[in-house]
């Protein structure tokens, strides 16, 4: 094991604090668009901005990583690796997921009818559009069974493990990013000799 | 400037290393990558194709209804993302796991020893194996799958089925489904995610990993214990073998044997196939022991060939 390595401080703080923070930021994107679109006139135009919010939705949920690794710098004497930036990133997708989830869990505890709202908005948008009436029933099944499966235990870990991967692969991207804007520049120890150095 | 011989230059080793990442997790970064792009680009060059050969403008049903009818632009599609993306998008991909002069030792692609006699063995394994295949599509069909994803393997093997029937040129079909599919996922699959995971892992666990994640990656659950198999069975014989071109062999016998059966026995109903009888006993012992000596067989005669490769030289000294 590289003893660089071993002198590393722990990221769990880290990881804990730009997962918990971004997880906040993600669900009240989704609670504000999710009201947005309960409160506006059923039509096309609403499903492509709900389109555009959901992409807001990832974009803030990759910043978990720079968080994280911004965090991490700040106890940090040496740099690390891109791997280990993407390793701390990926943790913070998986605590992005969690939290996200968890507490849009406790909002449908506080207000059980919010899910229920939205999706009949949804499907009112998605009847103005052009489509084949099979098509549109089968949307709608798909929206039902997966608001009905939503609060149940399946419901709830199917929703972590997809937002796990697809949060965690994100910010593991962003976690190389950060590590190259926040840690590279880190001066290392003096006991560390740089193989290109050396005569 | 003298270096340390324990400790490699930093810049001889690849990124992957240079940079604490593992092999593995490139090779299923990549995996993940790779099928998600291949996905979506194959899907929009079809639709292009569909409405650029289309005399008027087309909304979704009209699309639908055109696709089944014009299959072979779908195939079209499927086919340039393979290649694109399976097969060139994991030979620059590997770059990240070895320098540009190992590039193609990493990924097996070199001749392996063992002659026409390997291939002929390669050829009759994949006959001798379909019983075995046949038993595992029975084993498969017990285990219970939701209702959806059934009909979405119903509406693939249809897909595939009214293709093969089609009134298409079977060198076309052929190239389809038998070469490009060979050629690229074996590039994928037992070119670099089996060298990937087996610099991480061993050779076993890569073997296994890399033959599960094939048969999976497929997307059809009812048929993923016998295409986890022909995994594994491809992954043996490239590690064995130390190339890729006799799995790319075998991969072109099971696929391309299925697309010359239905053309010469056109009666032949692909429901069939996938059989929901357990196959006779006998035969499936018979298939497992035809097949473990064939292996044995090959291993033998790829071990003999490369000897005599390594050593040819010292017979004109």
């Amino acid at each position: 094991m590289n003893t660089m390595d071993e002198q590393l401080p722990s990221y769990q703080k880290s990881v804990l604090v730009g997962g918990g923070i971004v997880g906040g930021l993600a669900f009240l994107v989704n609670i504000i668009s999710g009201y947005a679109q309960i409160s506006a006139e059923p039509s096309v135009t609403i499903l492509g901005i709900m389109a555009i919010m959901s992409l807001i939705t990832c974009l803030v949920a990759m910043t978990g990583a720079l968080i994280s690794t911004w965090h991490y710098s700040q106890f940090l004497e040496q740099p690390i690796t891109l791997g280990k930036g993407a390793l701390i990133g990926l943790f913070t997708g998986i605590a992005v997921a969690v939290v996200s989830t968890l507490l849009n869990q406790m909002w449908s505890a506080l207000n059980p009818d919010f899910n229920q709202q939205v999706m009949e908005s949804v499907i009112a948008s998605f009847e103005q559009l052009d489509l084949p009436e099979e098509q549109i029933q089968a949307q709608t099944d798909m929206l039902y069974n997966s608001m009905k499966n939503s609060g149940s235990i399946r419901g709830i870990l199917s929703s972590i493990i997809s937002g796990s991967v697809f949060y965690g692969i994100l910010n593991a991207l962003t976690g190389m990013l950060g590590v190259k804007l926040f840690i590279q520049n880190k001066i290392p120890p003096r006991d560390y000799i740089d193989i290109s150095e050396t005569e | 400037m003298s270096l340390d011989n324990n400790i490699p230059h930093q810049y001889s080793l690849p990124w992957t290393d240079r940079n604490g990442f593992t092999h593995w997790s490139i090779a299923l970064f990549w995996i993940i990558a790779s099928f998600l792009l291949f996905q979506l680009f194959g899907s929009l060059v079809s639709v292009i194709l569909l409405y650029y050969t289309s005399s008027e403008p087309l909304n979704i049903t009209e699309l639908t209804s055109r696709l089944q009818d014009h299959l072979e632009l779908v195939f079209v599609g499927n086919s340039l993302s393979q290649i694109l993306f399976l097969g060139l998008g994991t030979w620059i991909i590997t770059r990240l796991n070895a320098s540009k002069a190992r590039r193609r030792s990493y990924l097996r692609m070199s001749h392996s020893g063992g002659g026409y006699k390997l291939y002929l063995g390669i050829v009759l394994l994949m006959i001798v194996i379909q019983p075995l295949i046949w038993f595992l599509s029975w084993v498969n069909v017990q285990i219970p799958v939701s209702e959806s994803l059934m009909q979405l393997e119903e509406m693939q093997t249809q897909l595939m089925e009214n293709f093969l029937r089609g009134n298409n040129y079977i060198v076309w079909t052929f190239i389809h489904i038998g070469v490009v599919p060979s050629v690229c996922e074996e590039i994928l699959y037992r070119g670099f995610t089996l060298r990937a995971l087996e610099k991480s892992w061993g050779p076993v666990a890569a073997i296994i990993v890399s033959g599960v994640i094939f048969g999976f990656y497929h997307l059809r659950l009812t048929q993923a214990l016998p295409l986890a198999l022909i995994g594994i069975l491809l992954g043996y014989i490239a590690w064995a073998t130390s190339s890729i071109f006799p799995a790319m062999v075998a991969h072109l016998v099971n696929n391309g044997g299925s697309v010359l059966t239905l053309y010469f026995f056109p009666d032949l109903n692909f429901a069939e196939l996938s059989p929901e009888r357990m196959p006779p006993v006998w035969l499936t012992l018979l298939s497992i022991g035809a097949t473990l000596i064939i292996l044995y067989a090959l291993k033998y005669l790829t071990r003999t060939g490369l000897y005599k490769q390594k050593y040819q030289h010292y017979e004109h000294v």
